[in-house]
């Protein structure tokens, strides 16, 4: 199962940021919420995430000031992003639809 | 707030700098954020840091996953060879176009002939020690903008030595220099050639001195810049 949660992790994190910008704990809390604590990315694994996928031009993070001197990063989806989000989201359509056919099931 | 695990957190990445600050920055704000949820959901101010410090937790494995996304694509290609090949390049490749040079300008019948101006062997003693002292701070540079090698090793590994090189390699082109004329002036003072053959013989040792100056200078910039980027680098980091 934690294979199966970390190869979708890039997946989930694009998810989450769908909505709008949310910073590391944000996006965590949010897979886990609306997976119905099926999916749970851990802080270790959900930062190379983030930091990979930022690298690869999907997301962007900016720094807010929350005061005191402090600032959070906060994570967003760039163009880029969203179009590999809408295509992943396709695959997986398809691939739902193939399996409820393999297994006889209706979705 | 958390700055002694952030502290330790810090030392023991091994990402590259500015990096591995701003990484810690984020931390250091999911924490505080966590942190202060925990607090208003009513929990006391231990059970709260306890609390954000367990689920913001980086394991050994999860920081090599980390280093390994921010890694140099130079570094990656390194790590690759085997050990031996992997740390030859790693202090030496630094040194490659200090030899490239030497090589070229060994080639020029004119370098060879002003070096030899200043007494071949003490102008080489020149050479090896400012060249000594020029390829430890290119081995530093290369690890540290080449492979981007910020790690606690590396940094520390950082010492004052080539300034003591430049400093001897001045000296040594200084004393060459001085007995070259003093050779000159006590020849010419005995009438053992003429005053036109006297006025060439001033200009030879000047070559020992430009070679000393040269090649110190060199070091002391280099050291110098690299000791600001160090300094400056660490820095960096403020949670």
């Amino acid at each position: 199962m934690n294979d199966v949660v970390r190869a979708r992790g890039p997946f989930l994190t694009l998810i989450a940021l769908k909505k709008g910008p949310k910073h590391g704990y944000e996006i965590a809390s949010y897979i886990k919420e609306k997976g119905g604590g099926f999916f749970s990315l851990s802080y270790g694994s959900l930062y190379p995430i983030l930091h990979n996928l930022e690298k690869d031009g999907l997301i962007k993070g900016d720094w807010e000031d929350v005061g005191d001197a402090k600032s959070k990063k906060v994570y967003s989806l760039t163009a880029r992003g969203r179009r590999a989000l809408e295509d992943e989201t396709v695959q997986y359509r398809n691939l739902i639809k193939v399996f409820a056919k393999l297994l006889e099931v209706k979705v | 707030m958390f700055h002694s695990e952030l502290k330790d957190l810090e030392k023991r990445l091994k990402m590259p700098y500015p990096e591995r600050g701003d990484f810690i920055r984020e931390v250091a704000g999911d924490l505080q954020h966590l942190y202060t949820k925990l607090r208003s959901e009513g929990l006391s101010n231990e059970q709260a840091s306890k609390k954000a410090l367990s689920e913001i937790y980086l394991s050994h494995d999860d920081m090599v996953v980390i280093d390994a996304v921010h890694e140099s694509t130079a570094a990656k290609l390194v790590h690759k060879l085997p050990s031996p090949l992997s740390k030859l390049i790693r202090d030496y490749s630094g040194t490659v176009p200090l030899l490239v040079f030497f090589i070229f300008s060994t080639k020029e019948v004119s370098m060879m002939e002003f070096l030899r101006e200043g007494g071949l062997p003490a102008v080489i003693a020149v050479l090896v020690m400012g060249g000594v002292g020029l390829a430890i701070n290119l081995k530093h540079a290369f690890r540290w903008f080449v492979l981007r090698d910020h790690s606690d090793e590396s940094l520390k590994n950082f010492s004052n030595g080539p300034l003591y090189l430049a400093a001897a390699t001045l000296l040594a082109g200084i004393v060459n220099t001085a007995v070259g004329y003093r050779l000159v002036f006590s020849r010419w003072s005995q009438d053992h050639f003429s005053d036109s053959v006297a006025r060439a013989g001033l200009s030879e040792p000047l070559a020992s001195l430009i070679v000393a100056a040269t090649a110190a200078g060199l070091v002391i910039l280099l050291h110098g810049w690299l000791s600001t980027w160090r300094t400056n680098i660490t820095r960096s980091l403020r949670p």
